[in-house]
């Protein structure tokens, strides 16, 4: 049997229950949605931990762009406010922060967070208040079904769109049997999945699956089963540690096949790690890597060159990388989502929940538009919009990236 | 290609090596003192990032960890003999970790300005990474003369998220490499070999040949064995517990440095790397029953082995678990030789 709720408030007698009403009334009145006509972002990345390298860029790009819309007066008129908390790459931190973000600050959107398994953890709580989220993480499954998340975008490729550009090269290359050799986690199970959907129709066949461990010191039994099949590509599914002592031992092994890492690796330290054994290694991986080799007739060029040079004006030569880009690209859809729903009619900037379904509901009506990660086009039935455009196949030549396709 | 067992055998040879010295490692200590030092893997860690970090012309996170020791090392000195009231060696037993803090502080910071050889990097990293081995013994073990191995492990247990934590603060998340001692493959037989992997393998046997010179024909290494048989016979005849102790600590420590300098160049680095390493080493150890050095050593080496030939004729998915799997026969089988194997827990 269950107590009604009411009963706690009704033991205290009435000179109790009033000051509850009047302590109601006076929080109701002091919630800061009354406080000003401002576009609160809540932004929760993981600024420190284990996956700073990705959120430190995010952060930066944050901080960056709040100053640039407040100095160019706003949306609209409309000041920008960013709060940013850090997750400290872990996922009851990055649970806090956002039920922080959606009830202490009544913010009208949430960015959050730099990874799958956080960006995962909060779904429930975004679906449940109602409120837009933008992850900057890449699984496929934050996003997806779009039924279950109708409040969850994202703006990094997925596994899927970085596995279907890498089956594509291989088609366009001629090669037909492929080695997998992946992580031993969620990244590399959801890559293989990805994987076999992706060769489907295609005459691409994987003759070999093996798996490593996250800090395993030696892959050579691994690499070792992969070459005996002689397959004509390899693909290596993991992150740059691994991934490099994967590439270094089948240089050793002489292994002569194209060999395709994942996007996870496309940061320098790979190239410094994986020293000469990364050349002629193959990877998908966002555009703006390659800004300056793009050619002229790509439409993310411009955007992509415009914030790698306002970014590293800011933080230091040499520093932007797309893991900002993915943070430029939330914020911008925002602020382009904020701007579409002003066009359609008046907001009532008071009330917070009105606010929070009008940017929702603009990001799928509004018009596609270019970001540094490629072309978004969010509907109702894709949150994240992207197509092919948004990668590009690199190679590694002599421990530089250089555009192959 | 006829020539795979023969790889496969190479490489665990080499994997397995870096595993004996830890086994060894933590058998020479278990045996002194009662205490499994789960925190082994972490000072692999620890030295091979010095050597970055002095190769990268910075002053590595070591030295300011190696100073807090000192420093509750003076404190811990210096209220024991308070307590014994002996004010006057009190302030020595304050002033001299401190001295030697400082000392060690302006040694490190003139080195990482300095372009040295890299051998001097490595050697300097060893010798700094091994001085935390006393100091951890004085400031986790030495304050709880008589606990029981549980407590031990324990204490390590915290020493060792504290070393990973710290590690991550000194050196960021991302993985470093070191340059091989020397560059170049050689042909044994049907198999080629990287310089480092012979490195690898001479050092360690190197190692395990000076140790067993060291226990059978040097006073200090029996007297160590003469702890780890009986404490209360070898303080009769002399010999201090606890120094046997903090040699003990500080060997386990140094064999630990040199694994991770040897092991770097071939697998990279990151701060949360060590636990495996060290990890693998307790198999052996296990193997060993804590307690036979030349036991542990071959265990290891098989830990090795058995982890290459599974993963290649099995199945590279469960390659850890098969390894790990191997301590539950070998638990069985000691359990029915040994009925003294709690022998330590008093």
């Amino acid at each position: 049997m269950t107590r009604p709720a009411v009963y706690v408030y009704t033991k205290g007698g009435k000179w109790m229950r009033r000051t509850l009403r009047i302590g109601l009334a006076l929080l109701l009145f002091l919630t800061p949605a009354a406080l000003a006509q401002t576009l609160r972002i809540g932004a929760a990345a993981a600024a420190t931990g284990a996956a700073s390298a990705f959120g430190e860029p995010e952060a930066n790009t944050f901080r960056m762009l709040q100053d640039q819309i407040n100095a160019a007066g706003g949306i609209n008129g409309i000041p920008v406010e960013i709060i940013f908390l850090d997750t400290a790459s872990d996922t009851g931190q990055a649970v806090t922060n956002v039920n922080r973000l959606i009830q202490e600050e009544d913010v009208h959107v949430v960015i959050c967070c730099t990874i799958s398994a956080n960006s995962l953890a909060i779904i429930d709580t975004v679906q449940e208040a109602g409120v837009p989220n933008i992850s900057l993480a890449a699984a496929a499954n934050i996003i997806e079904p779009v039924s279950e998340r109708q409040w969850v975008f994202k703006t990094p490729q997925t596994d899927r769109l970085m596995i279907t550009g890498i089956v594509e090269d291989m088609v366009a290359g001629g090669m037909q049997t492929l080695a997998y050799l992946a992580i031993d986690d969620a990244y590399g199970e959801g890559g293989l999945n990805e994987l076999n959907t992706a060769i489907q129709g295609t005459d691409i066949e994987v003759v070999t699956i093996e798996r490593y461990g996250r800090s395993d010191t030696n892959v050579t039994a691994q690499v070792l089963s992969a070459v005996t099949g002689q397959p004509d590509a390899v693909l290596i599914w993991g992150v740059v540690r691994d991934t490099a002592l994967v590439v270094e031992e089948l240089a050793n092994r002489g292994y002569e096949g194209q060999v395709y890492v994942s996007h996870g690796v496309g940061n320098p330290s790979f190239l410094e790690l994986a020293g000469e054994a990364s050349n002629g290694v193959r990877l998908p991986i966002g555009p703006m890597i390659v800004v300056d080799e793009l050619s002229a007739d790509s439409e993310i060029a411009p955007v992509a060159q415009a914030y790698v040079d306002e970014y590293e004006a800011i933080y230091g030569e040499g520093t932007a990388s797309t893991f900002g880009g993915h943070a430029w690209d939330a914020v911008k859809s925002i602020e382009l989502a904020v701007t579409h729903a002003m066009e359609q009619g008046e907001i009532d900037w008071n009330d917070t929940e009105a606010v929070r379904t009008a940017i929702r509901d603009s990001l799928e009506a509004m018009p596609a538009f270019t970001g540094v990660g490629g072309v978004f086009d969010f509907t109702a039935e894709d949150h994240l919009g992207l197509d092919t455009r948004a990668l590009v196949i690199v190679e590694i030549v002599d421990g530089d990236w250089t555009l192959a396709r | 290609m006829l020539d795979i067992p023969l790889i496969l055998f190479f490489e665990g040879l080499t994997n397995g090596a870096i595993y004996a010295l830890m086994a060894l490692g933590l058998v020479v200590l278990y045996s002194v003192t009662g205490v499994i030092n789960v925190a082994i893997g972490e000072f692999v860690m620890i030295s091979a990032l010095t050597v970055a970090s002095l190769r990268d012309g910075s002053v590595p996170g070591t030295i300011y960890l190696l100073i807090a020791g000192l420093v509750l090392w003076a404190v811990y000195g210096a209220i024991a003999d308070l307590r014994a009231r002996r004010a006057a060696k009190a302030l020595w037993s304050l002033a001299w970790p401190l001295l030697a803090g400082a000392v060690a502080y302006l040694l490190v910071l003139a080195i990482s300005r300095t372009a040295m050889p890299y051998l001097a990097h490595i050697a300097v990293a060893i010798l700094l990474t091994t001085a935390l081995g006393p100091v951890a013994h004085r400031v986790i073990v030495q304050p709880l003369p008589r606990a029981s191995a549980l407590v031990y492990l324990i204490l390590t247990i915290g020493l060792h998220l504290a070393l990973t934590g710290l590690g991550l603060a000194f050196w960021g998340p991302q993985p470093y490499t070191l340059p091989p001692f020397s560059q170049g493959r050689l042909r044994l037989g049907p198999v080629l070999m990287d310089h480092q992997d012979i490195w690898l393998l001479a050092v360690s046997l190197l190692l395990l040949v000076l140790l067993w010179w060291f226990f059978s024909r040097t006073l200090h290494g029996k007297a160590l064995r003469a702890a780890a048989v009986n404490k209360l016979g070898a303080r009769l005849s002399g010999i201090s517990v606890v120094r046997a102790g903090r040699t003990a600590f500080t060997l386990q420590v140094f064999l630990a440095s040199v694994a991770g300098v040897l092991i770097t160049p071939i697998t990279k680095m990151a701060y949360d790397f060590g636990f495996l390493i060290g990890l693998k080493g307790f198999v052996g150890a296990i193997i060993g029953g804590l307690s036979n050095p030349l036991v542990a050593v071959i265990g290891a080496v098989f830990v090795g082995l058995a982890e290459q030939f599974s993963a290649f004729y099995i199945s590279s998915a469960y390659k850890d678990v098969l390894v790990f799997l191997l301590i539950i026969p070998v638990l069985l089988v000691r359990s029915l030789q040994h009925v003294d194997f709690e022998e330590h827990v008093e």
